[in-house]
């Protein structure tokens, strides 16, 4: 391409990209919202810990599969740690139904929102997710090439060391620990993820039923499943079933997220025997 | 009453006045979103790294010369957001389970294509789908020189290089674009004078 030529198909591409229709620019409830808290917030510690930021929308008394279409409007904002969280009503699409969605549903049940049924509705068991992630290594491992101290539970006093070990960067680094079943090493008992403050990921999470709680003195967040975990990328949808119950708290900036089909008392005493 | 300027509104804004910084992201938002929404491909996903995007500069407004303008500024973390971004769905994504569809309606209807709605529209889709080929050095020069329309000076403030380099990184980009919208995209052929 000489000179002019280049010129004039720039010129051509900028008259075509300035045709090009963007989705309206939304609202900025939620930054409104975000920004408030940390208005007057100028620790260093706070600072890094916002640079990792886990979006986990909890969507409570709603539709599980209404928000992929309609953005749910915040009515709180919780943070624990890295994780945001935002309550939200979410506004159910029209001409859909609230799913019901017992403990043992599969996602072969699920439409999307246009009533749409899945290419594919696979169900592997729990573990095949382990084998999916990448960064696996031993504990030890981990531990040299973490920003921090991984802490172990002691409770249940059975549990043990883990069976599987995950070390990832996501900006920071991200520990993930699983325990399999004895009972059935397909099914994984329990897994604890160990958020450095300075880690990056970006999630939206339905949720039937949050609550808060406390661990350690530290305030908390449980979350009851089964819900659908979404990620979106281009024309890419995938949906995650999270059968599991969720406890997310933070201590000395990193944060932990149990997941596991324990009770609540349960989960706060895995969490509260880290060591 | 004469309109604050933008100086002026981050003065303001770093005094604490919470109007004085939502008059700035109203401004500044569109630029944001759309190079997001350019970037990532998803309008959710954009409006979550705007967000993140604006957050960021607040925290950091008090580093932030205010003698330059803002919008490189925030485009700058904006891009730097949406890259981490991608990078971490890439790698979450091969360890979600349970279903996976591939959706190429929602894609037309992410980014608000209208029924009925002259070539022009359509056109600037299949542009935007050639652009998303190249690599992401090259998406972003041409998001920013043409889709956002960004001088030379703009853009280089964004990418942090200098305008020459600018120059030279349009240059190839347009080239590549060029050759991929020869082999995939004839239908924009005409358009583009190739």
């Amino acid at each position: 391409m000489n000179d002019q030529s280049a010129d004039r198909y720039a010129e051509r591409v900028r008259s075509l990209a300035g045709a090009f229709l963007y989705p309206p620019t939304p609202d900025l409830a939620m930054a409104r919202q975000l920004r408030l808290p940390h208005a007057g917030a100028r620790r260093p510690v706070l600072r890094r810990r916002l640079a990792w930021v886990a979006i986990v929308v909890l969507v409570a008394a709603a539709s599980l599969l209404a928000v992929p279409q309609a953005r749910a409007a915040v009515v709180r904002l919780i943070r624990i740690g890295v994780v945001r969280i935002f309550l939200t009503e979410s506004p159910q699409a029209p001409g859909t139904q609230a799913p019901d969605f017992p403990v043992t549903a599969t996602p072969a049940a699920i439409q999307d929102t246009d009533g749409r049924a899945p290419i594919s509705t696979r169900t592997p068991p729990l573990r095949s997710a382990l084998d999916e992630l990448s960064g696996e290594t031993t504990l030890e491992q981990a531990q040299s090439q973490a920003e921090f101290r991984i802490r172990l539970p002691t409770y249940p006093s059975d549990l043990g060391p883990p069976d599987r070990v995950f070390l990832q960067d996501q900006g920071g680094s991200v520990v993930i620990l699983a325990w399999l079943s004895p009972d059935d090493p397909e099914t994984v008992r329990l897994t604890l993820h160990e958020l450095s403050s300075d880690s990056w990921g970006n999630k939206k999470v339905q949720l039937e039923t949050v609550t808060t709680t406390t661990v350690d003195g530290h305030p908390a967040v449980w979350a009851v499943g089964p819900y659908i975990l979404i990620y979106r990328n281009g024309d890419l949808v995938q949906v995650r079933l999270v059968e599991g119950h969720v406890l997310i708290w933070e201590s000395a900036s990193v944060t932990y997220r149990v997941e596991s089909d324990l009770t609540l008392e349960e989960a706060i005493q895995v969490a509260e025997s880290l060591e | 009453m004469e309109p604050l300027s933008e100086v002026e509104l981050i003065s303001r804004a770093r005094a604490g006045d919470g109007g004085a910084w939502e008059k700035l992201m109203r401004d500044e938002l569109p630029a944001v979103f759309r190079l997001a929404y350019l970037l990532l491909g998803d309008a959710d996903d954009a409006e979550d790294v705007a967000q993140e995007a604006f957050i960021r500069a607040y925290r950091a407004l008090d580093r932030f010369d205010a003698s330059r303008p803002l919008r490189p500024w925030l485009l700058r973390i904006t891009s730097n957001l949406a890259r981490n971004q991608r990078r971490s769905i890439g790698r979450y994504l091969g360890a979600l389970q349970r279903l996976v569809w591939s959706d190429p309606e929602a894609l037309n209807s992410a980014q608000g294509r209208v029924a009925g709605s002259g070539p022009g529209p359509e056109e600037a889709h299949d542009l935007w789908q050639a652009v998303r080929r190249l690599g992401s050095t090259d998406q972003e020069i041409i998001y920013l020189r043409f889709f956002l329309d960004l001088s030379e000076a703009e853009a280089a403030r964004v990418t942090k290089v200098a305008a020459g380099t600018v120059k030279s990184r349009t240059h190839r980009a347009l080239e590549r674009l060029r050759a991929v919208v020869e082999r995939e995209f004839p239908s924009l052929r005409e358009s583009l004078g190739s």
